[in-house]
């Protein structure tokens, strides 16, 4: 038998409903998983072992009375640690934290997914508050790469995707304002969707930056990806964002040829300051998607400079009360950065939210001639530990101005001859996530984008280790 | 600005809304302040249309 931390989210749920075995195994499974791995990857703050084994339990007894448990029964995932656990303080990667009320309530999304079935079995490491790339965080220590122990998870929600390419579980929940799921996706090799800003409710999170917030999953299959979003949408009354939406469902249209979409590939910003690999991953992707013609989105260097400063003002007015009391108490990745962006002028601050129009209305001229555009996700594959902060903020420069608009994104992974995974962005119209989702399972079928769980050994993954 | 200015400006502001800087940290702000500065002298310069206004969220 396979073991049981290899297999996709769909092929667990489907032997736990057809009594081939049961969720407490595969809650065992992960929880085995994460003893045997993450000593040395660091993914996880928080192991829910007790309420895993007594939710999987609850699975068990539904299935023995002859009930549905749900399409995600038994499958394991994880959540980055700003999403709200009952029980639990949310700890949103800061130390300072630590101390904080518990959570009455499970966030929405983590609702969602357990009304499906699914099994949390931990919470997991990111930067202080999500301002950052790379999940290096000084109290809780650098989650590190599961397919090259040196090297960053990237971040924010660096252990999430670590937890997923590590085969801690089949699917994780993170969040992204300006890259944080794509970044770590593309580093850690794993798929992960920043769906449309609105479409999945933030209820329940840790704030880092209201206006750009988003919510999303991170999984090894894009069938994974798409039964999660599924899951996860809707409208909700508990975040203002949210859009009043009935859930568009993309599971059953993976399979759809995609002939009829026209695809695009982001010149200009979009091809500077990235490494040859990743342009050659972009550049293969094109070929497998038929005529991709080479387009600009104007003005994505001011895009970047305003989701840059918005960021910075809007999570340093979130922390003002706390700076002003102690900035000591913050991590110094984030510490000086917060500082900095609580003294920015509103001048800028407003003229970059009103940029967010215009760059909109450029974006929107655009797909009307395209349905998909793609584009690297970072400048290269994971940083090595311990790289200084210029080098560190500069990852989401190909990030930032999509996540600005509040585009609908999968960062798809592209694996390597020699060395670590490259991420590329399949980028779509807003609220045209089946889109995104249909050219993700064509790489996906072409064998160009894919994933598979990783040794977490120190050196990069050979590839013998890869499908 | 040069670096001294941005200091000024630092502290003016720091000043203007109650935020203590640490001597410490100073440095690593007036750094910070300088990037987002300098990277954002296109946007600050660039002139927009009465109508691209700021994209509201709030919903009374």
């Amino acid at each position: 038998m396979t073991d049981i931390f290899n297999q996709s989210a769909l092929t667990l749920a489907a032997r736990v409903r057809t009594r081939q075995l049961s969720a407490v195994e595969t809650a065992r499974g992960a929880l085995a998983r994460i003893s045997a791995t993450d000593g040395v990857v660091n993914a996880c703050t928080q192991v829910m072992a007790t309420e895993a084994l007594r939710d999987a339990a609850d699975i068990d007894a539904r299935v023995a009375r002859g009930e549905d448990p749900g399409p995600l029964g038994g499958v394991p995932f994880v959540v980055k640690n700003l999403f709200d656990i009952a029980g639990i303080a949310t700890l949103a990667g800061a130390r300072q934290r630590l101390g904080a009320p518990a959570a009455g309530r499970d966030a929405t999304a983590v609702t969602r997914l357990k009304s499906a079935g699914a099994i949390m079995v931990a919470a997991t490491n990111m930067d202080e508050f999500a301002y950052g790339f790379t999940t290096e965080n000084d109290y809780f220590g650098p989650t590190r790469n599961p397919r090259s122990l040196d090297h960053v998870a990237g971040g924010s929600s660096g252990g999430a995707a670590a937890a997923v390419a590590a085969g801690m579980a089949p699917l994780a929940l993170g969040s992204d304002t300006n890259g944080s799921i794509r970044i770590p996706s593309a580093f850690c090799g794993v798929f992960g969707l920043k769906p449309t800003f609105g479409r999945l409710s933030r209820a329940g999170t840790h704030p880092f930056v209201a206006s750009l917030d988003h919510v999303g999953p991170m999984a090894r299959t894009v069938a994974d990806l798409a039964l999660a979003y599924d899951l996860m949408q809707g409208p909700d009354p508990h975040d203002p964002v949210c859009a009043q939406r009935s859930p568009e469902p993309v599971s059953g249209l993976l399979d759809k040829e995609i002939g009829a979409l026209r695809i695009g590939v982001l010149d200009g910003w979009f091809r500077q300051g990235a490494e040859d690999s990743v342009l050659a991953a972009i550049d293969d992707a094109a070929r497998l998607l038929g005529p991709a013609p080479r387009v600009e989105l104007a003005e994505s260097d001011l895009a970047r400079a305003a989701a840059f400063a918005i960021t910075a003002s809007e999570g340093a007015n979130l922390h003002l009360e706390r700076l002003r009391r102690d900035a000591s108490a913050f991590d110094p990745a984030t510490r000086d950065r917060l500082l900095a962006g609580a003294l920015m002028p509103a001048a800028l601050v407003i003229q970059a939210q009103r940029f967010r129009r215009r760059y909109q209305a450029t974006a929107k001229a655009l797909f009307e001639a395209f349905d998909v555009l793609l584009a690297p996700a970072a400048p290269g594959p994971a940083l090595m530990l311990g790289e200084p902060m210029l080098a560190r903020a500069r990852l989401g420069i190909f990030t930032q101005p999509l996540s600005f608009i509040g585009l609908p994104i999968i960062a798809a992974p592209i694996p390597q001859a020699q060395g670590l995974p490259v991420g590329i962005q399949i980028i779509a119209a807003p609220w045209r996530e089946t889109a995104a989702f249909q050219v993700a399972a064509h790489l996906e079928r072409q064998g160009l984008a894919r994933s598979a769980v990783a040794p977490c050994r120190k050196t990069p993954t050979p590839a013998a280790d890869r499908p | 600005m040069d670096d001294e200015a941005i200091g000024a400006y630092v502290d003016a502001t720091a000043a203007a809304i109650g935020l203590p800087i640490p001597a410490g940290y100073r440095p690593g702000v007036v750094d910070n302040v300088k990037l987002i500065l300098g990277q954002s002298a296109g946007l600050l310069a660039l002139k927009l249309r009465d109508e691209e206004e700021v994209g509201p969220t709030f919903r009374p």
